[in-house]
């Protein structure tokens, strides 16, 4: 198929009143454009456009190593429920912790230093969970890197660690691996993503 | 549907429970169409590549957020349409006028073979340009549809619009991306054209 200076002119015109060119069209003008300064100069802006409609989206080149950016991107840390939800949480949580009821956050650290090293206790009082991890900046934000103990003796939920002193960490609690919960008594701190992390100064 | 393409609910529904790997399925689906938009807007590849990974990273850390039975594309796109505006805007904007957006580029050269073309089409300051002086409510329209590759009902819920709606914007930006004379009217700095 040819296309000439009037034959694509009458095209882009048909194309603005809301008609579709065929892609035979779309592809003869602009094989006559690339040797016809006048139409790439009248039409530079409307063919482009109108291949988009006539033959379908062409998406632009793009590096093959978005994959693994994106992947190294995410890789440490598994997408968190809705701000919302976890604020509700947050608060409820505060609230019964305040009541001495069902559920609470509290963080003890007593001084078992040890070469620059503290124990830090993370404790958890929410007895409807089945699971409940301490996901943090010091396991890589990995979901099961530390998972919490039930403690028989009060029900609560409960870990140790050794961290290095004179460090700053943030970390969450994720509750039966989809509930992310701040520490409401701990100084909090933005993620970058709509929610709140908590930060543990030592 | 094929077994091995899942639509996006399943993914999305894989992901939440714990398969991060699944994310991989979204990335290869849509980074080259958010390829295509971010590149319209930013106009530099490395740009527009930097801005689709900020993009997806994003999306995947606000997946809880999204509402089954909802459209993916269409809320991926509104995030991809928010970042470039707020993140990536002002660098834009100061890189654009570094440049001299809107200086005349010739289309393709002649000895560009199909795919250069396509590119140097998408990436010409001439229709970028041209895009870009349209009024937002076209100019976002246009960007989703044919540098985004983005159905009409996908634009619609990306923007909270009706189809018609898009419909009409599409219809009227085509009328003044058409018009070559007052492309070159606005151009050469005369009062009307394209606003």
């Amino acid at each position: 198929m040819n296309m000439n200076c009037e034959s694509i002119r009458d095209m882009v015109e048909r194309w603005r009143q809301g008609e579709t060119p065929t892609a035979m069209e779309s592809e003869a003008a602009r094989a006559h454009a690339l040797s016809c300064a006048s139409c790439r100069e009248e039409f530079g802006v409307a063919l482009p456009l109108i291949r988009r409609d006539a033959e379908g989206f062409f998406a632009p080149p793009l590096s093959p190593d978005i994959e693994e950016r994106v992947m190294s991107g995410i890789s440490a840390r598994p997408p968190r429920a809705t701000s919302a939800r976890r604020w509700v949480l947050a608060v409820a949580a505060s609230m019964v912790l305040v009541l001495g009821t069902a559920t609470g956050l509290v963080l003890l650290a007593r001084d078992g230093s040890r070469g620059g090293m503290m124990e830090v206790t993370f404790t958890l009082d929410t007895p409807t969970a089945q699971s409940v991890a301490l996901v943090g900046d010091f396991n890589g934000w990995k979901p099961k890197g530390h998972l919490l103990v039930r403690r028989p003796s009060d029900g609560k939920w409960s870990i140790t660690l050794r961290l290095l002193q004179d460090r700053t960490y943030v970390y969450s609690f994720l509750i039966d691996g989809e509930q992310w919960v701040p520490d409401p008594s701990a100084e909090s701190v933005d993620d970058g993503f709509g929610g709140v992390d908590s930060i543990l100064r030592l | 549907m094929k077994v091995d393409d899942p639509d996006d609910i399943v993914i999305v529904q894989r992901v939440l429970q714990g398969d991060a790997d699944s994310f991989r399925i979204i990335v290869r689906r849509y980074s080259a169409r958010l390829h295509g938009f971010c590149l319209s807007r930013l106009g530099n590849p490395d740009d527009a590549a930097d801005a689709v990974q900020d993009i997806l990273v994003r999306a995947y850390r606000s997946l809880g957020s999204f509402k089954i039975g909802h459209s993916f594309a269409s809320w991926l796109f509104a995030i991809a349409a928010n970042r470039v505006r707020t993140r990536w805007g002002r660098e834009t904007a100061r890189t654009e006028r570094e440049r001299g957006l809107g200086e005349r580029e010739p289309l393709a050269p002649a000895s560009a073979g199909p795919e250069p073309q396509a590119l140097a089409a998408i990436e010409s300051a001439e229709v970028r340009g041209a895009v870009a002086r349209l009024s937002w409510q076209y100019r976002v329209v246009v960007e989703l549809y044919y540098f985004g590759g983005l159905s009409v009902e996908e634009t619609a819920g990306t923007l909270g619009l009706g189809v018609e709606a898009v419909k009409t914007r599409l219809f009227r930006a085509r009328c003044l991306l058409g018009n070559a004379p007052a492309i070159q009217k606005q151009r050469d700095g005369h009062i009307g054209g394209i606003q």
